[in-house]
């Protein structure tokens, strides 16, 4: 049995019209004797309305509520697709994430999947039937519901895919594949017709919305090729998967957040370690770190933290209960963004570093910050020079 | 530890607003010393809602996949609830039927309640102050969910209160049991007290206030139902195994849209009828108001059916009687059915004259009686002239 898992987005389920579309392709596939898994998310604003619906209660929702919430809003789209599918005389069948077997840790609405147990999705596989799963969503060992945090469809579907041992997994979007950067910012955006797992990875944690960085990660374990693809414009799509090597030296596209707030602090140890035992407890990820230590009259650390603060809930609350505890000694910085290059062998030596920052500096735009790693060099930059430094950037290294 | 069981429908959970409002209704009950485990509806229209978008892709939607749509409605609600509260610092979670383990039947849409697995709510409960749980819901043997059909979140609260041997409060619009439909008749009062059979009867005549499966739980457990509305602070009824009162007449039930079907001149043979209402029941139709008259070596036969479905009876019949040469057939739609119930029924005489006696000016189609209720059919332009006789006879 040739296993294909596909991935629907929001936008591609946001009425019951495009449900019914999706549905006769996939039909078509079935034609073609595969066995197919469908992972989907919710229906266009629905997580949004949620949210909404939480937030007029409360703005410190507790994380376990709210993914037992935002976890509906995929289990409306796989039964009305089941539903559709069986119109067309299929036979299918939806799938929470708890019946899927996609088992997580319990860091509620950012949860890490720890183990896929797909036993029921083989069961109905066997019996012929096109199986339906809720993207997003997972139950923890405590049996309770949890989320997957952004783009986390992405990661049920590469994760089911490797568990199933698919032959593909497909993620169908509004968009056809990955560009060289935001082509809504860059008209001459290059389309790329394929990309290493290793270069997708970098380029979501620098912040590009095409594919979850977990995601990325499961592909490459299980060795999946992921086919991004627009769901109802053939043509294009962006296959992510292991290249040969040497194909890709250089820059191949240009990435920007601008959620980020950096956080500095100058501490004793004692005021240090308790801020690190807090991102701990709250399960907040620390994008980079910066770190050193003084010893002038006593022991102090500086240091500062990126953290993209869009996707930690109740982050302002967060905040009011660090400026309590720390003062003065902890400061937040919402006034920039980064700015990435991606590519290969980027740091095999300085010249490419050494150029990026001349042709920045010539432009008038001041550095705040510097992280190099072999695939990736992110710069910290004013939030308002961003789109401008992409446009530049992309236009000095790719067009 | 007190545990009470709440039930909030739909209405009263419509807006955010009015989950605050129930959730600080909750909370002063916590304050005075109880342990709760709320049962709740989806929020207003939303069922409804589910339901359109579902039938905008099929005519009829595959079961299973109707029940894991419309399982998501209590779902919203619930954890909305358990946000609510943990705002008012009381400390809750929401469970949903695979979580609480509500175990079904496997028939989608209508399910039934099997077993409630009690124990772990009550580890909960050692933790939480308030465990909030999605009615209208269960789980069957694969771990797929199930709906439990109409009135279903009134089941899931009652057979909870069966399981954590706990008094059971129904919230709603409605603010507790009238001896007739105020709307009908403005002076009826509210009854303190109702018995299960009295309310069993009511239920199924036409009292919307509860479903009477709920009650069938509650009596076969001995559970105390409490019914009120939800935004006031007015005593609501109770529905217990006996009155003290005990009124001969408690109340009177209006049920519209009745159909009385009439068989004639059909030979007089009593196989026939086992024949009739055989295939009648076996399309799932209910008769209700049986008469058979046999006059002159031929049988009459009457009985009542809702409105509604007449389509279906009447193929019923055709079928049952297809071999006959000779049998008329007639409908009256548009009558009304008004029943009296009252326990005291059981232990007094007199009520029958003093309920014909009432109605000596109208027209009656049928009679039944049983035990505690004795119910006539009529046209539906006599019924509010029989409210207010029979509410007069009888004190109502």
């Amino acid at each position: 049995m040739k296993i294909i898992v596909q991935k629907y987005g929001g936008s591609s389920v946001a009425d019951v019209t495009k449900i019914k579309k999706i549905a006769e392709m996939i039909a078509q596939v079935c034609k073609q004797d595969f066995a197919v898994v469908a992972v989907v998310s919710a229906m266009g604003k629905t997580t949004n309305s949620l949210i909404e619906l939480a937030q007029q209660i409360s703005q410190t929702p507790p994380h376990r509520e709210m993914d037992m919430l935002l976890s509906t809003g995929e289990r409306i789209t796989m039964s009305l697709l089941c539903i559709a599918l069986e119109e067309l005389g299929l036979n299918a069948i939806s799938l929470t994430g708890s019946q899927a077997g996609i088992i997580t840790n319990d860091r509620h609405n950012d949860a890490r999947v720890i183990e896929v147990r797909p036993f029921r999705i083989q069961d109905e596989l066997e019996k012929g039937k096109v199986v339906v799963v809720g993207g997003f969503q997972g139950v923890s060992y405590k049996r309770d519901i949890t989320t997957l945090g952004r783009g986390g469809s992405d990661t049920s579907a590469v994760a089911l895919a490797a568990a199933l041992d698919a032959e593909r997994c497909e993620i169908y979007s509004d968009v056809d594949g990955v560009y060289s950067t935001d082509p809504s910012i860059v008209k001459e955006a290059k389309h790329l017709p394929e990309i290493s797992y290793q270069q997708m990875q970098e380029m979501s944690f620098a912040g590009a919305k095409v594919l979850n960085a977990q995601a990325v990660q499961f592909a490459k374990e299980a060795n999946i090729a992921i086919y991004a693809r627009s769901t109802f414009q053939s043509g294009k799509e962006t296959i992510v998967r292991k290249l040969a090597p040497g194909i890709s030296k250089g820059i191949t596209s240009v990435v920007y957040e601008s959620d980020l707030v950096r956080i500095q602090i100058k501490a004793g140890t004692e005021q240090f370690d308790w801020l690190m035992n807090y991102f701990k407890e709250k399960q907040i990820a620390l994008k980079e770190l910066n770190f050193s230590t003084t010893h002038e009259n006593e022991l102090q650390t500086i240091a500062s933290f990126l953290i993209s603060y869009k996707n930690v809930y109740g982050w302002l609350n967060i905040e009011e209960e660090l400026k309590n505890y720390l003062g003065g000694s902890i400061t937040f910085d919402y006034s920039l963004g980064a700015l990435s290059l991606i590519g290969e062998g980027l740091n095999a030596d300085n010249n490419t570093l050494h150029k990026t920052l001349r042709f920045l500096q010539e432009n008038q735009i001041k550095i705040f910050g510097i992280t190099t790693t072999a695939f990736r060099i992110s710069l910290l930059i004013v939030k308002e020079e961003l789109i401008n430094g992409v446009q530049l950037l992309h236009k000095h290294w790719i067009s | 530890m007190k545990i009470v069981v709440q039930k909030f429908g739909g209405s009263s959970v419509a807006d955010t607003d009015k989950i605050k409002c129930i959730a600080e209704k909750i909370r002063k009950r916590v304050l005075q010393g109880n342990k709760l485990v709320v049962v709740v509806s989806a929020m207003g229209k939303t069922t409804d809602n589910l339901i359109k978008l579902a039938k905008e892709i099929s005519a009829k939607p595959e079961p299973r996949e109707l029940d894991m749509l419309l399982t998501t409605g209590e779902q919203i609600t619930i954890s909305l609830l358990a946000i609510a509260l943990n705002e008012l610092q009381i400390k809750s979670k929401s469970l949903n039927a695979v979580q609480a383990e509500i175990m079904t039947t496997g028939d989608f849409n209508e399910a039934r309640i099997k077993n409630i697995k009690s124990q772990k709510i009550f580890d909960l409960l050692q933790e939480y102050e308030v465990i909030t749980i999605a009615g209208f819901q269960g789980v069957n043997e694969e771990g797929d969910l199930t709906t439990l059909g109409r009135g279903g979140s009134d089941t899931s609260a009652v057979a909870l209160a069966a399981a954590l041997h706990a008094p059971c409060e129904i919230y709603s619009d409605v603010d507790g049991i009238y001896t007739c439909d105020p709307r009908l008749h403005p002076t009826a009062k509210k009854l303190k007290y109702v018995t299960y059979d009295e309310m069993l009867e009511m239920a199924s005549l036409g009292a919307k206030v509860l479903h009477s499966r709920s009650v069938e739980i509650a009596k076969k457990f001995d559970i105390t139902l409490y019914c009120a509305a939800t935004f006031s602070e007015e005593e609501g009824s109770y529905i217990v195994k006996e009155n003290i009162e005990q009124p001969v007449v408690t109340g009177l039930s209006i049920m519209d849209n009745q159909t009385q079907v009439t068989l004639s001149h059909l030979p007089e043979d009593y196989t026939l009828i086992h024949k009739i209402f055989h295939n009648v029941a076996e399309e799932g139709l209910n008769v209700d108001m049986i008469s058979v008259i046999d006059d002159d070596a031929s049988l009459t036969v009457s009985f009542s059916i809702i409105d509604e479905s007449k389509e279906d009876v009447e193929s019923a019949l055709h079928h049952s009687l297809k071999d006959l040469e000779k049998w008329n057939i007639s409908y009256h739609p548009g009558y009304s059915k008004l029943s009296i119930v009252g326990v005291g029924m059981r232990s007094s005489s007199g009520v029958a004259s003093k309920f014909f006696g009432a109605l000596q000016e109208i027209p009656i189609k049928l009679v039944t009686t049983s035990e505690i209720k004795i119910s006539c059919l009529m046209e539906t332009s006599f019924k509010q002239k029989a409210v207010e006789s029979l509410t007069k006879a009888f004190d109502l």
